[in-house]
């Protein structure tokens, strides 16, 4: 009887004790891109692609890292042994990259990068990649950006990945298009088609073998499918009137496409398989620029139903479609991102053209590019970036922007580039 | 007891009879004696003349007879004086008898007296006997009540000062609970200050990895030497992802050392450290 009753006085006592431990809370937490040095690689001279900056630029244009530039680095090492983790820490560089370019005993060139927590003085990552070919160095380089991108962030890198646009040059009889392909950071970019008569629309097929894109035959329009594995191009529609802005269904096996050949142009749903084309909009106005949800479910398209054009929402097997854009004057070219819950589209207010992301929950719009002729925004796998058009000082470029609209890029190209479209990460 | 005395009564009794019935019976027979006798003496001697009186304890006063005939010298003299003498002797073999009779009937009564007596002083005995047992096992039991009152008494006070004391810790405790509970907050007030300081430093080193999750809920405990070293952080409850639970471990480690409290005092050597994007996940 006397023993529970100070048992329980311990215990209560013991409770205090506990209570006593403090306890603090903190909230918010800054949402920055994460500080990372990738100091230069140590390589062999053969080598000549520096492999560091590669992915410095790759990671630089995600928007979720702040890389250390170059001058500010307080010394090199080239493997972990020789990693000083106080004077990366009093930088605020949390994450440190060392790596070599070498050969091995048995002659061949390996590539071996280590990803060291400074904070910690731990190592993340710790990779050996050889090195085949030379010449496709740059491939490694982007290699390793997706496996420090994928281990500090958790999600895919996108590196790996090709953008495909339409080139075009020239005047006149001069004037000249190209379907082109190029590494996600504008790189080795080659032609795919070429015309005198426009091309447009290039849309990646799911598995990332395939291009859909529209060309022209004397004045007429068709819609082709390219296979990147046989360089086949194949006529998929030619109907009278517009045949445009195709679209892959996520499964691969539709595609949703503009078609006036019946009356105006409205959405059609066309299987891949059978041919067979089911009509999803029908309006007086003009329905076009279709694209899918990540699952499948549900199309947005542009239409002026409304007066101007503006964004709608319509479920894949057709009935009323839903305006999801409402605010500027005009909005048009949407596609969802990744996770299905924004939309990037391009925004007319004031008479600019910009990227805009429209969040669906809540109707906000966030404006992340400020060209004056911004066009063709299209994700990045993850949805990190948004790629699009934009008007530069040489004509229309191709820019990425960081879905945040902090990170701000153009890529190289020769000429005037329009409608880039990201490519799938390879499954 | 009852049937104890009864049979003193009883035997008292019979003995009042018997001695009254004797006395009695003195009358009778000097009544019946005055004629009868000299009949029986007529007509013959013979015995059966007692048996039908009465007993005679005393053969009444053996007094002259007043008819007494006058002794004759002759034969018929002689024979009455021998029929005299014989009818003497009955008589007086008669009363011994009777004297006998008396005697051994005495005896017998002195007997059963004395057995009544005896039963009697028997059943005293027995009763006294019996009282004393009653008495003693009434003690017995008396003491026994005793006790076992003595004991409840003892049991009552025992509880009673088991409550006490009970009551007297529990108050202890509570007091103590009470004194530290108050003590523990006003420690807790006075390391406010210091606390929302290292909230801050942390949070101000707290990065969180772009696209992480928009809701979680996350504990890291610290351990640090006064001075605020961090000698180490312990993720108590994962973010849900390993890049977030790296954000808040590297946020306390690089807040090392941590701002120490104004007063020395103040210091505690663990601090838990909950991280949340907003307050409303915090929940």
């Amino acid at each position: 009887m006397r023993i529970p009753k100070m048992l329980a006085a311990a215990l209560m006592l013991a409770t205090f004790a506990a209570r006593a431990e403090l306890e603090i809370t903190v909230t918010g937490g800054d949402v920055a891109a994460l500080p990372i040095a990738i100091v230069p690689f140590g390589q062999v001279p053969e080598a000549g692609l520096d492999i560091a900056q590669v992915v410095h630029n790759d990671l630089e244009r995600s928007g979720r890292f702040r890389v250390l530039k170059r001058q500010d680095m307080l010394q090199r090492p080239v493997q972990p042994q020789g990693v000083n983790y106080p004077t990366w820490r009093s930088q605020g560089m949390d994450n440190l990259v060392v790596g070599q370019v070498a050969r091995a005993e048995n002659g061949g060139l390996y590539a071996r990068f280590f990803l060291l927590d400074t904070v910690r003085g731990a190592q993340l990552l710790g990779q050996e990649i050889p090195i085949r070919d030379i010449s496709r160095l740059r491939e490694v380089a982007h290699y390793i950006s997706d496996q420090i991108y994928e281990k500090l962030l958790g999600v895919p890198g996108y590196f790996n990945t090709k953008i495909a646009y339409i080139a075009s040059s020239g005047l006149g009889y001069q004037r000249r298009f190209q379907l082109m392909m190029a590494d996600a950071d504008g790189e080795n970019p080659r032609e795919i088609a070429a015309s005198r008569e426009p091309l447009m629309s290039p849309a990646w097929s799911p598995d990332r073998k395939q291009l859909a894109f529209v060309g022209y035959e004397r004045g007429r329009s068709a819609i082709y499918i390219y296979t990147l594995a046989t360089g086949q191009v194949r006529k998929l529609i030619a109907e009278p009137g517009i045949n445009g802005s195709p679209a892959w269904s996520p499964d691969g096996k539709r595609m949703a496409i503009t078609l006036s050949f019946e009356n105006n142009p409205d959405i059609y749903i066309v299987d891949l398989v059978s041919g067979a084309r089911r009509r999803i909009t029908d309006h007086y106005g003009i329905d076009t620029e279709p694209n899918w949800s990540p699952d499948g479910s549900k199309l947005v398209f542009t239409s002026d139903r409304g007066g101007r054009p503006q964004v709608y929402e319509i479920s894949a097997s057709g009935g009323d479609p839903r305006r999801v854009t409402f605010l500027g004057t005009q909005n048009q070219d949407a596609s969802y991102s990744p996770d299905g819950k924004s939309l990037a589209l391009v925004n007319t207010e004031g008479g600019r053209f910009r990227i805009g992301l429209l969040d669906l929950a809540s109707g906000e719009m966030r404006l992340i590019s400020d060209g004056r002729l911004d066009e063709s925004p299209s994700f990045a796998p993850g949805g990190a970036v948004v790629i699009f058009a934009t008007q530069g000082a040489r004509g229309a470029e191709l820019a990425t922007v960081s879905v945040d609209g902090r990170v701000r890029q153009s890529l190289r190209q020769a000429g005037d580039v329009r409608e880039p479209s990201w490519s799938p990460l390879l499954r | 007891m009852n049937r104890e005395y009864r049979y003193l009564g009883a035997s008292i009794f019979l003995h009042l009879a018997l001695f009254v019935a004797l006395f009695a019976s003195s009358f009778f027979t000097r009544k019946i004696e005055a004629t009868p006798i000299i009949e029986a003496v007529l007509v013959a001697p013979a015995a059966p003349a007692a048996p039908a009186q009465a007993p005679q304890p005393e053969p009444a006063k053996p007094e002259p007879e007043p008819e007494l005939p006058e002794p004759e010298p002759d034969r018929k003299e002689i024979e009455r004086q021998e029929q005299e003498r014989k009818q003497e002797e009955a008589k007086k073999k008669f009363q011994e008898e009777q004297r006998k009779k008396q005697q051994e009937l005495e005896l017998k009564a002195e007997a059963e007296r004395r057995a009544q007596e005896d039963l009697r002083k028997k059943a005293q005995e027995e009763k006294e006997r019996q009282d004393q047992l009653r008495k003693q096992q009434e003690d017995e039991e008396r003491d026994r009540q005793l006790e076992e009152e003595r004991k409840e008494l003892e049991r009552l006070k025992k509880q009673r000062e088991a409550e006490d004391r009970r009551r007297r810790e529990e108050m202890a405790a509570a007091a103590a609970a009470e004194d530290a509970a108050r003590a523990a907050a006003a420690r807790a007030a006075a390391q406010m200050p210091w606390l929302s300081q290292v909230a801050a430093k942390i949070q101000r080193n707290w990065q969180r990895p772009p696209a992480s999750a928009e809701r979680f809920n996350c504990v890291v405990r610290i351990e640090q030497l006064p001075g605020g070293e961090v000698v180490k952080a312990t993720i108590t409850r994962s973010c849900g992802s390993p890049n977030l639970d790296r954000s808040v471990e590297a946020a306390v480690l690089k807040s090392s050392p941590l701002p120490s409290p104004p007063d020395p005092s103040l210091f505690d050597r663990v601090i838990n450290v909950q991280f949340c994007p907003t307050a409303d996940a915090c929940r």
